[in-house]
């Protein structure tokens, strides 16, 4: 049976923008664009790889485990120095090749406004 | 002239290589908080079906995010779709090449529809997926 069921939700995360983080994203992914250079939006991507460092904090991924597929609908710049909302849920789980599968949907809102949304297949060593 | 008549289909977005090194990855997993020793540890990949440090598949998204906003802009950052499989691992002290191809262009909408990946130096696909914004005028 897979560790997760469709429907579980994870523990809701408060992601940081703070300004320091943001720049070391930034360097470390090597974006120069102006848009976050000069401007006061964060990258979309750092915001969705710190949800998806929280949310793989708490499935406990164990050895073994393959990050299949990804998928990003961005809705609005988030501006640094702020704090978001993450939520996720489970909305696919079931069992391939000796792996449990799970689709997890990812959703990142600013003030109650969306910033982004994610889908992303997890495949782990089964249970 | 509106924002989506200066793309046709066909058209090629620049292509980017990266080098990936461990440092590459070391610094993506301190920015990103993605410590998987998979990544980073070469004696633990050494024990792994892959034998040697591998890109995150995030770090990778970030090289089409990267040549995306610099297409695109803000019309990205507020409406940009992403759709991306992770096909084969990018491996420590490889380049990769970010690539883009538009698909399709809506006049009408603004809507611009793409292709997208990362390909090794052997032109293997890395990252394959597909991509779509909407310009504003």
């Amino acid at each position: 049976m897979p560790r997760f069921a469709v429907g579980h939700r994870f523990p809701e995360q408060t992601v940081h923008l703070a300004p320091a983080r943001v720049r070391q994203y930034l360097a470390a992914v090597a974006e120069e664009n102006p848009l976050y250079r000069a401007g006061n939006a964060a990258p979309p991507l750092a915001v969705a790889a710190w949800a998806l460092a929280g949310l793989i904090d708490a499935i406990g991924l164990p050895p073994g485990s393959v990050h299949a597929s990804q998928e990003f609908t961005f809705m609005a710049a988030a501006p640094v120095g702020s704090s978001l909302n993450a939520a996720a849920e489970v909305v696919q789980a079931g069992t391939r090749g000796g792996m449990d599968v799970i689709v997890v949907e990812i959703r990142v809102a600013h003030a109650e406004q969306p910033v982004l949304s994610g889908r992303s297949m997890l495949m782990m060593p089964a249970s | 002239m509106s924002a989506s008549a200066r793309w046709r289909q066909g058209a090629e977005l620049p292509a980017k290589s990266h080098t990936i090194t461990l440092e590459t990855l070391r610094s993506y997993a301190a920015a990103s908080g993605d410590h998987n020793p998979i990544h980073t540890d070469p004696a633990f990949a050494a024990t792994t079906p892959f034998e040697r440090p591998i890109a995150h598949g995030m770090l990778l998204l970030a090289y089409v995010m990267e040549m995306l906003t610099a297409a695109f802009g803000a019309d990205w950052i507020a409406s940009g779709k992403l759709k991306a499989r992770f096909r084969s691992p990018a491996y420590v002290d490889s380049d990769v090449k970010v690539w883009g191809t538009v698909k399709r262009v809506d006049g009408e909408s603004g809507r611009i529809q793409l292709a997208v990946g990362c390909r090794n130096e052997e032109g293997a696909e890395l990252v394959t997926g597909s991509a779509e914004v909407t310009l504003q005028d």
